[in-house]
C-alpha cells in the first residue's frame, strides 16, 4: 500500500477515534489501523429498535455459543443476540490468568472499538486527582495538573456533547454541557433527602456522551438527538451517543487526510536505533496472515490499555530488549481498574401514583465525598456512587408467587419504587497488579498472549465495606424500605475501566510517558489510550483519554512542525 | 347482566381450550404429550382474559423452539426430567398423568411446585418456577405480552420522570 503517511494510529476506538481527528484536521496524512473489521455506522446495527418478539430468540445468544464462545465477554451486561459482533470470541481472543486470581477483559475488535459498546458516563478529573499520587506516595506524581488539561476537557465536551447540570463541586469541575437528562420523582426526593441530612454529599444527575440538544456542530456531522431508547449498545444510526463511528470518523473522513485499514493487527512497532526513532509497525493481515511493514513519522498507540501494553511489549530490539520505551522497567505494570459491585438497594413506599416514560440512558451520580475536605482514617482516596429510580415491570414476577389471572393482573401494574447505588471506586497502583508476555503461548498469528494479574488489596476492601456502609446509611435516611447491602467483591476488569501499564511520569526512570504522552525514550512515539494513566481517580475515565488524546496530538503536530521529532 | 352468572374459571377453561385449538402448533423438539403438558401449563400461568394469554401469543410454541434452538443439551434433558417429574407429581396426588388432569387439580399441583430455588430440595423440585419464569419472558417479551397487555414505545422521544400513572394505566413491557 501507499506508503507515505505523517502518523499512524493504532486502534480506533475512543482514544484512536480522537487521535485521528485532530492530526488530520491539523493536515497531517493519517493511516488508522484496526485490528477488527469495518462497521458501518447504521448498517451493522442490527439490533437497532428491534423490539425483543422481533430478535432472534427475543435477543438471547444460543447456550452453547455463549458458554464456549463468550465464557468470559458474557459477563458483560451489554451482551446479547444484538451486540455479539461486538465483542470479541473469546476462544479465539485467549488470554492468561492465574486460577484465583480471574481477571475480566472485556474487548470489543472491529472498527469504532468499545465505543460502541460503553456506558457513556462523561466525568471531569479535578485537581485532587492530579496530586493524589504525589501527597499519598502511592504511585508516580501525575506530570500534569488540572489545569493543564481543562481547556482540553472544554474542547472534547463541546464536540461530543455531552449532558449534565453545572454544581460547583470542587471534586467534580463543571464542563461544557448539554442540557441535562431529567430525574424522576424519587431521585429528586432521595436527592432532598441525602443533601439536608449528609452536608458533603450531593446527588446530580449522570452527566453522559448524549445529544440532548444536539449543535450546529454535531447536526453538520449528521448526528441527532437521543431518542431515550436505552439500547445504545446495539448502535444508534441518530448518532446521539459519542463514538468513534458518530463523531470522531466523520470528521476526520470530512478532511480527506484519513486512510482506514481494517483486519490489521499491529504485531510491533518497528524501531531504528541510529536515528532513535520508531519508523512504523509491522501488520498482519488478519485473514490472509500476510506480514507488512508500515512507515510513518509518527506513531500513536491507542489500542486499548491492554492491548497497546502488549503491543510495546512485543516491540523488541537490542536496544529496548523488554519492549519499547521500556527503559524505565515500568512498562506492564500498575494495571488498575475500578472497584466496584458494592451498594444498596431498596424500595420507596410513596409515588405509587406516579410514573415515567421513556427509557433513560442514563442514571444519577454521587460524587466523591471521603478525603476531600476531611481525612478519612479507614481508607485513602474516595467512590463515587451510580444509581437511580425506577418502578420495575413484569420481570419482579420472579419473586412474585403464585400463577394465572391474580399474577397477570398483578403484573399489568408496574411494582412498587426502588432505589439503589452502586460504588466506583479508586484502585491504588500497584506494580504486582501486571501484565507480561507469555514465553510460550501464542495466538493464532504467532502474537505473544498476555499473563495479567491483578487483584484487590487491602485498601480497596476496605474501601468496598464503606461503599456498601454508606449506601445502606444513605437509603435508610432517604425513606427506602427493606434496603439489601451487597458487597460482591467481584474480580477486577469488569468495570472495563483498566488502564495504567505505560504510565505517564515525570521521571524517565520511573514511568513510560511524558506530560505530553509521549514516551521519555523515543520521541516520535505517543500513547494515549487508557494505559497512560498513573492512577485511576473513581471517575469513568473515558473523557479523560479524549482530553489527554486531544491534547498529546495538538503536542505531538506541533513538536513535528517545529522540526523537534 | 343476563341472570346467569358463569364462575370467573369456568370462562377462563372456555377461552383457553379455545386458543389451545385455535393456535395449532407443530412442535419442533417436545413429543407430543410433553407439548400438550407445556401448553397446559403456559394457559395456567399466563391465562387468556381481556387480553390475550400466553398461548395467544404462541409461548408453548416458543418454548419449545428455544428447547430446540437455543438450549444446551443439558438445558434440554433438564426440561424433559421436569415435564416427567411433574407428571410424577399428578401420579402420586391424583393417580393420573397432568394433563388428563381436572383443571382444579393441576392449579393444586403447580400451586405446590412453586417454590423458589432458595427453598427447593433439589433441582427437580426447582422446576416449575424456572418452566413458570420461561413462560413469563417469554409471554412478556412477545408482541402480545409486551405491547398489547403492556405498553411498549419503539421510540420514546425524550425521558419523562414524573408523570401521573393514571396517564398510562399499566406498566411499560421494556
Amino acid at each position: 500500500m501507499n506508503n507515505d503517511f505523517d502518523a499512524i494510529v493504532v486502534g480506533s476506538g475512543i482514544s484512536g477515534g480522537w487521535a485521528i481527528k485532530e492530526l488530520t484536521e491539523r493536515g497531517l496524512k493519517v493511516l488508522l489501523i484496526e485490528r477488527g473489521p469495518e462497521t458501518i455506522h447504521g448498517e451493522d446495527y442490527i439490533g437497532e429498535g428491534k423490539a425483543p418478539w422481533e430478535l432472534p430468540y427475543h435477543g438471547a445468544i444460543p447456550e452453547d455459543t455463549l458458554s464456549k464462545e463468550y465464557a468470559i465477554q458474557k459477563q458483560c451486561y451489554a451482551l446479547d443476540d444484538a451486540t455479539k459482533h461486538f465483542f470479541v470470541n473469546d476462544r479465539q481472543h485467549p488470554y492468561i490468568t492465574d486460577k484465583d486470581k480471574p481477571f475480566s477483559w472485556i474487548r470489543g475488535y472491529q472498527l469504532g472499538g468499545r465505543s460502541l459498546l460503553w456506558y457513556r458516563q462523561s466525568y471531569r478529573w479535578s485537581e485532587m486527582d492530579f496530586t493524589a499520587n504525589k501527597l499519598d506516595g502511592h504511585g508516580v506524581d501525575w506530570p500534569i495538573r488540572y489545569q493543564d488539561i481543562a481547556p482540553w476537557y472544554d474542547h472534547v465536551e463541546t464536540f461530543a456533547g455531552i449532558s449534565g447540570s453545572k454544581e460547583g463541586l470542587e471534586q467534580l469541575p463543571d464542563g461544557q454541557f448539554l442540557p441535562p437528562m431529567e430525574m424522576n420523582c424519587v431521585e429528586l426526593e432521595v436527592k432532598k433527602q441525602i443533601e439536608r441530612q449528609f452536608p458533603n454529599r450531593s446527588m446530580i444527575i449522570g452527566r453522559c456522551a448524549h445529544l440532548t440538544k444536539p449543535t450546529k456542530e454535531h447536526l453538520e456531522l449528521g448526528r441527532g438527538q437521543c431518542q431515550s431508547r436505552d439500547e445504545c449498545e446495539r448502535g444508534c444510526s441518530f448518532g446521539a451517543y459519542f463514538s468513534t463511528l458518530s463523531a470522531t470518523l466523520p470528521a476526520a473522513k470530512r478532511t480527506k487526510n484519513l486512510t482506514i485499514l481494517t483486519d490489521s493487527i499491529v504485531h510491533s512497532v518497528v524501531y531504528d536505533a541510529a536515528n532513535k526513532r520508531a519508523t512504523g509497525v509491522r501488520i498482519i493481515n488478519s485473514k490472509t496472515n500476510e506480514h507488512e511493514e508500515l512507515n510513518a513519522r509518527l506513531i500513536f498507540l491507542c489500542a486499548s490499555t491492554l492491548g497497546t501494553t502488549q503491543i510495546m511489549l512485543n516491540s523488541r530490539s537490542n536496544t529496548f530488549p523488554n519492549g519499547i520505551a521500556n527503559s524505565s522497567g515500568c512498562l506492564g505494570l500498575n494495571l488498575m481498574d475500578h472497584i466496584f459491585e458494592s451498594g444498596a438497594s431498596g424500595e420507596y413506599p410513596g409515588f405509587k401514583d406516579k410514573y415515567f416514560k421513556g427509557r433513560r440512558p442514563n442514571g444519577i451520580y454521587i460524587p466523591r465525598y471521603h478525603n476531600v475536605n476531611t481525612r478519612d482514617e479507614r481508607f485513602i482516596r474516595g467512590f463515587g456512587f451510580q444509581g437511580g429510580g425506577k418502578r420495575p415491570s413484569w420481570e419482579r414476577a420472579k419473586s412474585i408467587p403464585g400463577i394465572g389471572v391474580s399474577l397477570k393482573e398483578q403484573l399489568r401494574k408496574p411494582g412498587s419504587w426502588t432505589f439503589s447505588l452502586g460504588g466506583f471506586g479508586e484502585m491504588l497502583p500497584d506494580q504486582r497488579n501486571r501484565v507480561w508476555l507469555d514465553k510460550k503461548l501464542k495466538d493464532k498469528w504467532g502474537i505473544p498472549i498476555l499473563n495479567i494479574e491483578c487483584i484487590l488489596r487491602e485498601n480497596e476492601r476496605k474501601m468496598l465495606k464503606v461503599m456498601s456502609e454508606d449506601a445502606k446509611e444513605m437509603l435508610e435516611s432517604s425513606g427506602i424500605i427493606n434496603v439489601q447491602p451487597y458487597n460482591n467483591s467481584a474480580p477486577p476488569g469488569l468495570a472495563i475501566h483498566e488502564m495504567g501499564t505505560a504510565r505517564m511520569g515525570r521521571d524517565p526512570n520511573t514511568s513510560v510517558l511524558n506530560k505530553y504522552n509521549q514516551a521519555h525514550d523515543v520521541p516520535n512515539l505517543f500513547v494515549t489510550d487508557g494505559s497512560c494513566m498513573a492512577s485511576s481517580a473513581c471517575q469513568n475515565p473515558s473523557l479523560t483519554y479524549m482530553a489527554l488524546t486531544a491534547r498529546a496530538s495538538a503536542n505531538a503536530v506541533e513538536m513535528l512542525q517545529e522540526g523537534k521529532l | 347482566m343476563l341472570g346467569v352468572s358463569i364462575p370467573l374459571s369456568q370462562l377462563e377453561i372456555l377461552a383457553s381450550s379455545f386458543a389451545a385449538i385455535k393456535d395449532e402448533i407443530k412442535p419442533q423438539f417436545l413429543e407430543s404429550k410433553d407439548f400438550i403438558l407445556l401448553t397446559q401449563i403456559a394457559d395456567l400461568v399466563i391465562p387468556r382474559t381481556d387480553t390475550p394469554g400466553a398461548i395467544d401469543a404462541g409461548v408453548h410454541g416458543f418454548i419449545d423452539m428455544m428447547l430446540s434452538q437455543w438450549a444446551s443439551s443439558e438445558t434440554q434433558s433438564k426440561y424433559l426430567a421436569g415435564f416427567n417429574y411433574i407428571n410424577k407429581e399428578a401420579k402420586l396426588s391424583f393417580d393420573a398423568n397432568f394433563i388428563e388432569c381436572t383443571k382444579g387439580q393441576k392449579i393444586s399441583i403447580l400451586k405446590r411446585l412453586d417454590i423458589r430455588k432458595e427453598s427447593a430440595k433439589d433441582q427437580r423440585q426447582a422446576f416449575f418456577v424456572e418452566l413458570k419464569w420461561f413462560v413469563i419472558t417469554g409471554y412478556y417479551s412477545s408482541k402480545e405480552g409486551a405491547s398489547i397487555e403492556l405498553n411498549y414505545d419503539r421510540m420514546p422521544g425524550r425521558y419523562q420522570g414524573c408523570l401521573p400513572f393514571d396517564e398510562q394505566g399499566k406498566a411499560w413491557s421494556s
